[in-house]
């Protein structure tokens, strides 16, 4: 039985607290898959945030014999998806602009693992960030993201292997440089 | 080569697969942003599909007559209610729709009627127009009927025009048409809803208040 069922029909009936209960159930997986997808922990809580409420406004749409990731990640993926753009404004910015005097390009000396794979993810262009962590991360089949994602099967397998064999290269090159 | 290229990946996804703590500051604040929000309700005929699918299914099989009864019951208090709206008690209509013919703006634009008296949370009517003289058959479906298709069918005008007024509460909405019961498309004059997370076209209208 899905965990999340009995929270999510009592959501669906309008019971707040079955939302609540709903919501600390998601917030870790959520917040897991944001903050990969976008690198930063105010960008990340401000996606998850806002999928949150929309999952809220529309809960009523969901059928419940329906498989509930795929319609929540989709939100969610979205949202990142938003604030990978935005960002990228913001970039743009400061890259003509106020570059910080004190900031540096060598984030990959970092001695963390997961930072250093986390810098490595981020050179991932983000629908192969995005199909990787759905399907590794998340554990989805390639039906479930290709639902997510909205593009075809071969194109999700074909996402996820590129970005399987970029991680592997670069990841190398951080082992050696070590 | 096989072995070590899997175990980049283990070691990838082992680093990546802790989940983080609950935060419940961040739980508090994404509660505290639905708080005064009001959910979609269930439509009617969605709660009856929902029904069907439980194994009590023999039950609605041998009780058909029934469940049909209870079905149509159920989708006319629905459509009544939708149509009616949230405040049905005191309805704000201030400009009546024609019987006879549609009233089409010259830009074509959804025509917001207001009402006279000052509460925003008042549904007022919005008409609705598509030009489409091809179609068979339109309906609005939107956030502001629970995306329910059919149950704002559209009238056929000379000339093609379709069009149907709806009590919608003041506010942004995302709506689309549905030509032949089937076949989801955007209101060509109408800006196109930006972020459509259920893979359908659609357009955003804002009623404002009155």
């Amino acid at each position: 039985m899905n965990p999340l069922l009995p929270a999510l029909q009592g959501a669906k009936r309008g019971d707040r607290h079955a939302f609540a209960a709903l919501v600390e159930l998601l917030h870790p997986r959520a917040m897991r898959y944001a903050l990969h997808m976008v690198g930063s922990n105010e960008d990340a809580e401000e996606a998850v945030q806002d999928t949150f409420v929309r999952v809220y406004d529309n809960l009523s749409r969901f059928r419940e014999d329906a498989a509930f990731d795929p319609w929540f990640f989709r939100i969610l993926a979205n949202r990142c998806r938003t604030l990978i753009a935005k960002r990228k404004r913001r970039h743009a910015v400061i890259e003509y602009g106020d570059l910080p005097a004190n900031a540096s390009t060598a984030a990959s000396t970092s001695g963390e693992f997961a930072a250093e794979i986390q810098f490595v993810l981020n050179q991932l262009p983000a629908e192969q960030r995005e199909a990787f962590l759905l399907r590794h991360i998340e554990d989805m089949d390639y039906e479930a993201i290709a639902a997510v994602t909205g593009v075809g099967l071969s194109a999700v397998r074909m996402r996820v292997k590129r970005a399987c064999d970029v991680l592997r290269v670069q990841l190398n090159a951080v082992y050696q440089n070590v | 080569m096989h072995e070590e290229r899997d175990d980049a990946i283990e070691r990838v996804k082992a680093a990546l697969k802790p989940l983080p703590p609950t935060d419940a500051h961040a739980v508090a604040r994404v509660l505290s942003a639905v708080h005064g929000r009001t959910p979609q309700p269930t439509p009617r005929w969605r709660e009856f599909l929902d029904w069907l699918r439980t194994p009590s299914l023999s039950v609605a099989a041998t009780g058909g007559v029934a469940v049909a009864a209870l079905f149509v019951g159920y989708m006319l208090s629905d459509t009544a209610r939708t149509l009616r709206g949230p405040n049905s008690a005191a309805p704000a209509v201030a400009v009546a729709p024609s019987s006879t013919e549609p009233t089409v703006a010259e830009d074509s634009r959804p025509v917001v009627a207001v009402s006279s008296i000052d509460d925003a949370e008042r549904a007022v009517p919005v008409q609705f127009v598509l030009n489409l003289p091809s179609a068979m058959s339109v309906s609005v479906v939107g956030d502001f009927n629970n995306w329910t298709v059919n149950q704002a069918p559209m009238q056929k005008f000379a000339g093609g025009a379709w069009t149907v007024t709806l009590p919608v509460k003041p506010g942004r909405h995302e709506y689309a048409f549905v030509v032949d019961g089937k076949t989801w498309m955007a209101d060509p004059r109408q800006p196109k809803a930006r972020d459509n997370d259920f893979g359908k076209p659609g357009s955003v209208i804002v009623v404002n208040t009155p």
